[in-house]
């Protein structure tokens, strides 16, 4: 019996060990490299005269701007199948393009359109996505990012967010006057729509959660102000004029807060406003200057910029009355924290040596990356999906993007005067 | 007795003489002496009287006869009486007798009675017990028969219980037999295989057939575009079958732990890889290769 029993056992280790055992290849080190693809400039399906289609453009640029595709230059394309029957996916595997979009856009009655677009995987010879959405002639370029964010998700797993919007100050001088603006547009720079003109100065937008309202500082009655706009109706609200420094207003992952840099009690220090009952809370206490508060995801810490150890740093308050905690130790100068949406990074400005550069530092580990070059880029801004980071940048105060691993930067398009501290919406509906 | 003569008789037997003599003359004794016994004095006085007798007036005479016809009425009264007397007397010995007689008849008879009752039971006894015997002689004769038969039973049972273990062993033997012979086969199909996997284990063979895992995780690694989602969390098992030119022929997602975007990149990339690097020996070809793709 033992015996057999000890047979069966060297038969069953005979089957479980077969020597034709198929090879096993672990494969944890894939790229990061842009993936490529092949959007098919749109087609006017129709005999009518052809209205202006180069919003559809705006696809490939997006998705290039996120750093995760290649798209493939539309002068280099292969060919340019307008639907699947004369789609040859060989022709695409060979130039080791993975995947191709095609898409066609007809009228649709009543100065609508019918957009329609496809998503294919070339090797695996697959429609991953198909639409058919309708627009109008206005909204043909939020169509175009709407369908970016279709294939970004697809492809990358994220939520894309090529269909938010970003608010900055531009500065217009003049000789001895200066105008200033609020302005918010499409994430690329396009479509800018003033909120506020003024001859004083106006600082430091930021987007309440819902993306209905921005707080910010102006200067308009010639003192620091902090104020809160509804962008639907233009109508707003004095929320803070406390004696001294009223600035740098952000608003709470909760929407419920405002935290703000103020002075009214000697120097500038940390406080939270409830919006509700404007009761203040006072998060920091320090004779050095504390500034730039950002919120993390819980609406309750805190991390801010203080010069309390001669030079600024970034430090981390957990709730009012908690000892702030020192985060960055690299660089002389570190600043103007962003936190982003998922709490795992923190953007800021990142001084080595003679440059200003934007960096990242990841909460978790306190690893560094630095993304950019500088010389003098300033108040970044994380994307609601953590993909990119919106930046002013240079001398010049340009806007400019770059994607969150650094591996692709971008200005977007040039504006009059400077540009400074964009800040970018969450998720719009 | 030679003559008969009452000489001869006397000279013959003298002493019966003598006897038959004094009986003859004591009857006559006797027979005087009763007609008047109870006046002896009286009769002595007679005999004194007789003489006179005569001389006696017959007025005496007749008061002589009275008295005598009332002494006889009076003595056969008394005799009467005694005779009844007797009689009743007997009568009652008689029926006592009777009686007793009666009662040593019933007794007897109730003795008889019992006698022949007991006679019954010793009979019926004697019948029971001859019964029982019987009885007893019968069971006995059935529990032999019943004890014959288990007997025979257990001898049939014993000799049907040794034929199965005879079949069970021949099968046993049979089985065991074979058992040997798989076990023989497995163990010629094991040796073999080591055989073969001692070859593949030799130390050249590991060389080549992880240059040639290397050379494929390299090629597919190359070709596989992480996506922004993927983390450390994520994998996905991808089987591919390979032609030997190293061309893909087929890909099937096995176990995956990740999101859509996650599964579309890895099979992606064993397809982009496809012709897959030439294996360095048919050995260490396989058309089948698993890959374990991790999200880092």
């Amino acid at each position: 019996m033992k015996a057999l029993l000890t047979f069966t056992c060297i038969l069953i280790y005979a089957w479980a060990t077969p020597s034709y055992a198929i090879l096993n290849v672990e494969i944890t080190q894939g790229t990061e490299d842009a993936l490529p693809i092949a959007i098919v400039p749109f087609y006017w399906d129709s005999k009518e005269t052809a209205p202006d289609l180069s919003d559809f453009n705006v696809i490939a640029s997006d998705l290039l701007r996120s750093g995760r595709f290649a798209p493939v230059p539309e002068d280099k394309l292969l060919s340019r199948p307008t639907s699947t029957e004369n789609l040859d996916f060989s022709s695409w595997k060979v130039a080791g393009i993975d995947n191709l979009v095609i898409g066609s856009v007809r009228p649709a009655g009543n100065q609508q359109f019918a957009v329609k677009f496809q998503l294919f995987d070339v090797f695996k010879g697959e429609q991953l996505l198909g639409y058919s959405l309708t627009a109008d002639a206005s909204s043909l370029r939020y169509t175009a990012h709407h369908i970016s964010d279709l294939i970004y998700q697809q492809l990358t797993g994220q939520k894309g967010a090529f269909n938010t919007k970003v608010a900055y100050v531009t500065v217009i001088r003049d000789k001895d006057t200066a105008s200033y603006k609020l302005e918010v547009s499409d994430t690329d720079g396009f479509n800018p729509v003033t909120i506020l003109t003024s001859s004083q100065p106006v600082m430091s937008p930021s987007w309440s959660p819902d993306g209905s309202r921005l707080a910010y500082v102006s200067f308009e009655k010639r003192r620091a102000q902090i104020y809160t706009q509804i962008l639907s109706s233009g109508e707003r609200i004095k929320v803070s004029e406390f004696a001294g420094l009223n600035g740098a207003p952000v608003w709470s992952p909760d929407g419920k807060k405002l935290a703000m840099t103020l002075s009214k009690d000697g120097n500038a220090d940390i406080y939270v406003l409830t919006l509700k009952d404007k009761s203040l809370q006072r998060m920091s206490k320090h004779w050095g200057i504390d500034t730039e508060p950002t919120w993390l995801p819980d609406s309750r810490s805190l991390v801010f910029t203080s010069n309390r150890s001669g030079k600024p740093q970034l430090y981390k308050v957990d709730g009012p009355g908690a000892k702030p905690r020192r985060l960055t130790f690299e660089g002389s100068y570190n600043s103007s924290a962003e936190i982003s949406k998922d709490g795992q990074k923190m953007a800021f400005v990142y001084k080595d040596k003679s440059a200003f550069k934007i960096a990242t530092m990841d909460l978790e580990t306190g690893v560094i990356e630095v993304l950019t070059d500088g010389p003098l880029d300033e108040s970044p801004s994380f994307a609601p999906n953590g993909s990119m980071i919106l930046y002013a940048e240079g001398q010049r105060a340009a806007l400019a993007a770059v994607s969150a691993d650094g591996r692709f930067k971008q200005r977007l398009v040039a504006k009059e005067g400077e540009v400074r501290e964009p800040s970018w919406s969450p998720f719009l509906q | 007795m030679k003559d008969g003569s009452l000489l001869g008789i006397i000279r013959y037997d003298s002493k019966a003489f003598y006897i038959a003599l004094i009986l003859h003359l004591l009857i006559v004794v006797v027979l005087v002496v009763s007609v008047n016994f109870s006046e002896r004095p009286v009769t002595a006085h007679k005999e004194v009287e007789t003489v006179q007798a005569v001389v006696v007036d017959s007025q005496i005479i007749q008061a002589e006869l009275d008295k005598i016809k009332k002494s006889e009425a009076r003595k056969k009264q008394k005799e009467e009486s005694r005779l009844k007397k007797l009689s009743d007397t007997t009568r009652k010995e008689e029926q006592k007798q009777r009686q007793a007689q009666e009662k040593r008849r019933l007794e007897e008879q109730r003795i008889a009675d019992l006698k022949q009752k007991r006679l019954a039971e010793e009979k019926q006894r004697q019948i029971e017990s001859q019964q029982l015997a019987d009885l007893k002689k019968k069971k006995q004769a059935l529990e032999e028969q019943r004890q014959a038969e288990q007997q025979r039973l257990s001898v049939l049972q014993k000799e049907r219980q040794e034929e199965e273990l005879a079949r069970e062993n021949a099968k046993r033997a049979a089985e065991e037999e074979k058992q040997k012979e798989l076990n023989a086969q497995a163990l010629r199909k094991k040796l073999a295989e080591e055989e073969q996997q001692r070859y593949l284990n030799s130390d050249k063979m590991k060389k080549l057939r992880s240059q040639y895992v290397k050379s494929i995780e390299r090629h597919v690694g190359k070709n596989w575009i992480k996506p922004a989602s993927a983390n450390k969390d994520m994998f996905c098992n991808v089987i591919i079958t390979q032609n030997r030119a190293g061309t893909v022929l087929s890909v099937k997602t096995d176990e995956c732990k990740g999101d859509k975007a996650f599964q579309l990149s890895v099979e992606r990339a064993v397809l982009k890889a496809s012709p897959l690097p030439d294996a360095p020996s048919e050995d260490v070809f396989d058309r089948t290769v698993q890959f374990t793709f991790v999200g880092h």
